[in-house]
């Protein structure tokens, strides 16, 4: 399941039954998902909290719905698509709303691919079906973005190197060597920053790791250390990484570095 | 005599017989036929008698008599009915029908008198002369009949002279008096029946024919028979106007002279025709037939609110075309005249303003070079009265170019807050200056970026603006800039907003009816408070073309004596719609960023020369006089200075009094002793930290010229420079701008090297949040440390990793004492040099932990919302925001966790949440998976 480094958010309306289980359930594999009851002061605060790219809403008992919810999202929300599953008689109480592009109804009952693929629609996202699996490819929110992992031990390191890089690339981050190998199962990144000096699993000990693995021994990665001593430069050499930056590293010369490497 | 009266009964036939031929001719109306009807009557009545006058025998002569009274009942009820209905009375119908009944029962009465005896109680004829004579006694409805016949008439006299008091018309009363005067004869001749004359002839019969006579007289002298109608008929055939008239059906009834004269085929066709005129009427504007232009117009014809037709009316209007066009060429005339003024005026724009700006040059430089007081004056009076000309005439000449067409909105990106802040602080200036209140208050939802011609508004909003402070003499001018509702296209790249500009002031306002002369160039309102105030008058026309140009409009609302509102929408095409949010809290950031000191003069041709041994000092020095212009030199010791002097010329010396070496004193006076040196009149002034009281005396004893404590303050320095400096050259303050410095607009902060921190990081905002985060961290970590060290031997290498951490992160920051604390403290790790960990690491801790307070200012000048003004999270949110920042922290998404905490942050937690926030917004801040799920937990428990 390839999602980038944020999952996409959905705001799923309706009332709480079984089949608004099952659509969660379908949902969930790609998206965060966060179930509301179609309750206008309830949906109010959800939507600006959750602030969702897509907002499903399950039709079931759809004659008791209040309209004023589908107002709301036609007048303060209309860059937000949705997407309704329900009957063609369920549909009706709301034709109105239908008539402009944000609203579109997939008609139930729909197993929890074609639930999938309405909603990667709605997103504009084209999808490809890999086996029993259905993944998301040409995201434009990770778009053409390079993806780079960042490995140190230092939460503040962490925050301030993702600021500096979030501009030119798409930044993940671990502060571990453990949680770095968890993060690349999630997105394969194209290249990896990675810190020398880290407590229990050191940058040596997870490079090894990454080289150990079919998929990521190929990843470029470039070490951060502040030690400028003989004995561990030459550690690090002998690892061959791509390259090794000294810290603190300036913003120029980590994008700098960072590009020479992904487009040589 | 017999037949005399045969021949007067004659006469009197015709006479009637004229009467009643006329009236059939003539006749159109109500009042014509109840004429009518008398005269029938009284002709069958003088027809009965002569039949009666000519019989020969009692039975033929009797027949006669009951012939004519078939008239003769109706003779007076039709001259009741005439008189009624020409003075109009309102007699009931009843009253009519009643009188009406009589007569045909009195009819009845009178053919059967043979037999009843009610009207003649005896008949007896007689014979004279060869004429039957009748002679009968009138019996009881005889006299009924006569007293019913006396009554009306008297009635119809009655009715006949109050139309008669009512009527003003003078062909009316006259009518009314001949119809009078008939009745009268009628009565008088009715009397006449007692004579013996009647014993052979009915006289009555005289009588009638008398009053048929003064009618007849009426008819023809006084137009009984209605000008007003004939009147009308002659107009309408003769009118120059076309009328056409056709009935329900649609056929034509009716047309005049006019209308057959311009369609000649209405006498043949009057339906085609018809058809065209319907046609036409289909049409706009006028119709030309011939060498005239027409309108037409249909009317329904209404008759007693009944439709009973229509009409078609031709109208001629070809004067009034004609007067159109010829209207219509003047205006272009006149037009063309104005263009060709603006286009001249326009293009000559250069030619007239340059001789103004030199003319203004020349007197600049007047000013400056003139030394005597006269001269100096009338340069500033030229000054004033020149400038006061400039403006005037760039008003004409901007009215001109928006007029002649060539003024063009030029747009770009501009930023509301530039724009309106430079524009509020002119104003802010002009309006305390008159001791007037200034207002501005942006709304926050107005987008930072737009794209629009920057240049016109700030002309326009300057000019309403000016305005406002000219017109109010106490109060306050404001300026407000919110955004109206606007519906962009959805699917559309460019989005706009609707802009919303108003200004309002406290002034004189303007009364309802000056409000067309506001609008009209060069007209300013005259009014008595109005006199004094200068200017051109054009202000509001070039604004309001300004507007026209970007397809906006000025409106105003004004009340006299309280005060006015202008304003205008104006769309405009979003950049960067971020909302503009807290316009005050942006402004003074800006302020701050600015270079905040504005000097009072500016000297750029002078020189001085500044003495002291720090470098700092000299430093400070020079970049407070850099906004003057002045020329600085520094020199750090005695000796520097008495050599210098002795080659170069300074205006001002400044010379600190403490140094090494040759101190200020020894150094001022051999300064001072110096014959003929370029510095010989130099004043000198000290620059002491001594503040003793009776110090600046002694400072003068010595031979100082001035006196100037440290810390220098900018005012004090300015204030002796402008005292000491040669007047010439001082001159007007210039704006300084300061070069541009990335690190300005950090506030000084001990222990952060701003420039370093940019250098690594190069933008604010970064660097801010990086500094947040690093805050943010401060108590975890040094927690963190402090285990680390009770840990110690084991925990050693971790201790070093962590510091290590801390030194390069720091360092980075530009926190530069920490940073090198912190690499002491690695190496000491590293070589597990426990002492110095031992005497370093609380002293580090504590550097480490005096950041927060530190940058608490910077980093959150206003907190957030109020504790009281949050509002309660609800159940449903809380738990979604918690479900987020869950999913963020599995996800290591940054971003995520954080928007999470600042979510909650904006809501009043309940206690078992808030409780944990602290612990809950540490980890996230360390980015602690482990932690973070830990304390979910626990809110989780908490819950239940």
């Amino acid at each position: 399941m390839n999602t980038g480094g944020k999952m996409r958010k959905v705001l799923l309306l309706g009332k709480l039954n079984e089949v608004i289980k099952d659509i969660d359930q379908a949902l969930s594999t790609m998206f965060h998902v966060q179930i509301c009851e179609l309750r206008s002061e309830v949906v109010d605060g959800m939507l600006k909290v959750v602030e969702p790219e897509l907002v499903v809403i399950s039709l079931v008992g759809a004659d008791t719905f209040d309209a004023t919810v589908f107002r709301k999202l036609q007048l303060y929300y209309s860059e937000t698509p949705v997407l309704t599953i329900g009957t063609e008689e369920e549909q009706r109480n709301f034709y109105d709303f239908y008539r402009g592009h944000q609203f579109m109804n997939l008609t139930r009952p729909a197993d929890n691919r074609t639930i999938l693929m309405a909603a990667l629609r709605r997103l504009g996202l084209e999808m490809k079906e890999q086996g029993d699996d259905v993944i998301a490819i040409n995201d434009p929110q990770n778009g053409f973005l390079k993806n780079v992992l960042v490995v140190d031990d230092d939460p503040v390191t962490l925050r301030t190197l993702k600021e500096m890089l979030s501009d030119f690339f798409n930044v993940t981050v671990a502060i571990s060597g453990i949680q770095a190998l968890t993060a690349m199962g999630r997105c394969c990144p194209d290249l990896i920053l990675l810190d020398y000096e880290m407590p229990v699993c050191d940058g040596k000990q997870t490079l090894e790791m990454i080289r150990a693995d079919v998929e990521y021994k190929d990843i470029p990665v470039i070490f951060l250390t502040g030690i400028s001593d003989r004995e561990h430069i030459e550690a690090v050499i002998n690892l061959k990484p791509a390259g090794y930056i000294l810290k603190p590293a300036s913003k120029e010369k980590l994008v700098g570095a960072i590009k020479k490497e992904l487009f040589k | 005599m017999y037949q005399a009266i045969i021949n007067i009964q004659w006469v009197n036939i015709l006479i009637i017989l004229i009467e009643a031929w006329v009236v059939f001719v003539g006749m159109k109306n109500k009042v014509h036929y109840y004429l009518y009807l008398l005269c029938m009557a009284m002709l069958i009545n003088s027809t009965g008698y002569l039949l009666a006058l000519y019989s020969h025998t009692e039975d033929t002569y009797f027949q006669a008599i009951m012939f004519s009274w078939v008239g003769k009942v109706w003779i007076t009820f039709a001259m009741f009915c005439f008189s009624k209905e020409l003075s109009k009375s309102h007699i009931p119908w009843i009253v009519t029908f009643l009188f009406g009944a009589f007569s045909v029962a009195t009819f009845v009465v009178v053919i059967t008198t043979k037999t009843t005896n009610l009207f003649y109680t005896d008949i007896r004829f007689a014979e004279e002369n060869g004429m039957i004579l009748f002679q009968p006694q009138k019996g009881p409805w005889g006299w009924v009949w006569d007293i019913a016949v006396m009554l009306t008439v008297t009635v119809s006299f009655v009715m006949l002279l109050i139309g008669l008091s009512g009527e003003k018309n003078r062909q009316k009363r006259k009518q009314f008096i001949i119809v009078m005067l008939a009745l009268v004869v009628e009565l008088m001749i009715g009397v006449l029946v007692t004579s013996p004359l009647s014993k052979y002839y009915d006289i009555n019969q005289f009588g009638f024919s008398i009053a048929a006579v003064m009618i007849l007289v009426a008819i023809f002298r006084y137009n009984l028979m209605d000008t007003e109608y004939v009147a009308k008929e002659y107009m309408i055939d003769e009118l120059s106007t076309g009328v056409i008239v056709t009935d329900v059906y649609g056929d034509v009834t009716y047309y005049n002279n006019t209308a057959e004269n311009l369609f000649p085929d209405i006498k043949s066709d009057a339906q085609k025709v018809l058809y065209k005129v319907k046609d036409m009427l289909r049409g706009d504007g006028p119709v030309s037939i011939g060498t005239r232009s027409f309108t037409f117009e249909e009317r329904p014809l209404i008759h007693k609110e009944k439709t009973v037709g229509t009409i078609y009316v031709l109208l001629d209007n070809t004067q009034y075309y004609n007067y159109l066009n010829e209207l219509e060429e003047q205006k272009q005339i006149a037009e063309e005249a104005n263009k060709a003024k603006s286009i001249f005026l326009a293009n000559m724009s250069h030619e007239i303003r340059t001789p103004i700006n030199s003319v203004l040059g020349m007197n600049e430089m007047i000013l400056r070079e003139t030394n005597e007081k006269n001269v100096r004056e009338y340069a500033m009076d030229i000054q004033a009265a020149g400038q006061s000309l400039l403006s005037i005439i760039n008003d004409i000449l901007d009215l001109s170019k928006i007029e002649s067409g060539k003024m063009e909105v030029t747009p770009a990106v501009y930023d509301i807050v530039n724009l309106v802040s430079e524009i509020s602080n002119m104003t802010e200036t002009s309006a305390n200056n008159k001791g007037l209140l200034y207002n501005v208050y942006v709304s926050p939802g107005v987008p930072s970026k737009l794209f629009g011609d920057d240049v016109m508004i700030r002309q326009v909003l300057t000019n309403l603006l000016t305005n406002a402070v000219k017109y109010t003499s106490r109060g306050s001018v404001s300026l407000m800039v919110s955004v109206r509702p606007y519906n962009n296209e959805p699917l559309s790249m460019v989005k706009y907003s609707m802009l919303h500009f108003e200004v309002e002031d406290t002034g004189i306002g303007i009364k309802s009816a000056d409000m067309r002369k506001l609008f009209s160039a060069y007209e300013r309102i005259e009014s008595g408070q109005n006199r004094n105030v200068e200017g051109s008058g054009l202000g509001i026309t070039i604004s309001m073309k300004m507007l026209d140009l970007m397809d906006s409009r000025l409106e105003v609302s004004s009340e006299y004596g309280k005060g006015s509102v202008f304003s205008f929408d104006l769309r405009q095409k979003i950049v960067d719609d971020t909302p503009v949010g807290d316009y005050e809290g942006k402004v003074q950031r800006r302020v701050g960023q600015k270079h905040s000191y504005e000097p009072t003069f500016s000297a750029p041709d002078a020189h001085i020369l500044v003495v002291d041994d720090n470098s700092t000092n000299r430093k400070v020095f020079s970049s407070l006089l850099r906004p003057t212009g002045i020329k600085v030199t520094e020199v750090s010791n005695g000796q520097d200075a008495v050599d210098i002097t002795s080659k170069h010329y300074f205006d001002i010396i400044f010379m600190d009094h403490m140094m090494p070496g040759m101190d200020g004193v020894e150094a001022m006076k051999r300064i001072k002793r110096r014959e003929n040196g370029p510095c010989s009149n130099t004043p000198i002034i000290v620059l002491t930290a001594n503040a003793v009281a009776g110090s600046k005396e002694k400072y003068m004893e010595d031979g100082f010229d001035g006196f100037l404590a440290k810390p220098i303050s900018s005012d004090r320095l300015e204030e002796i420079i402008r005292d000491v400096l040669r007047k010439d050259k001082l001159k007007e303050a210039v704006p300084y701008k300061e070069p541009e410095d990335e690190t300005e607009g950090f506030p000084m902060i001990t222990g952060i090297d701003w420039e370093v921190a940019m250098m690594r990081i190069h933008d604010e905002k970064i660097v801010r949040t990086v500094l947040e985060d690093f805050v943010n961290t401060i108590k975890p970590q040094t927690r963190k440390l402090e285990r680390l060290k009770a840990g110690f031997p084991d925990t050693i290498e971790d201790y070093r990793t962590m510091v290590h951490g801390v030194k390069s992160g720091s360092g980075t920051m530009g926190m530069i004492p920490l940073s090198g604390m912190a690499f002491v403290l690695e190496k000491a790790a590293k070589e597990k040099d426990y002492e110095t960990i031992d005497r370093l690491h609380d002293p580090f801790i504590k550097e480490w932990r005096s950041y927060e307070d530190r940058l608490k200012d910077y980093l959150r000048p206003s907190d957030g919302a109020d504790e009281e003004e949050k509002e309660e999270i609800p159940d449903e949110i809380l738990e979604a925001i918690l479900r987020m920042l869950s999913a963020s922290m599995d996800l290591m998404d940054i971003d995520g966790a954080d928007d999470a905490i600042e979510k909650l942050s904006g809501f009043r937690l309940p206690d078992y949440v808030e409780k944990e926030m602290d612990d809950l917004k540490d980890a996230v801040a360390e980015l602690d998976q482990d932690g973070v799920a830990r304390i979910l937990e626990t809110i989780r428990k908490g819950r239940r």
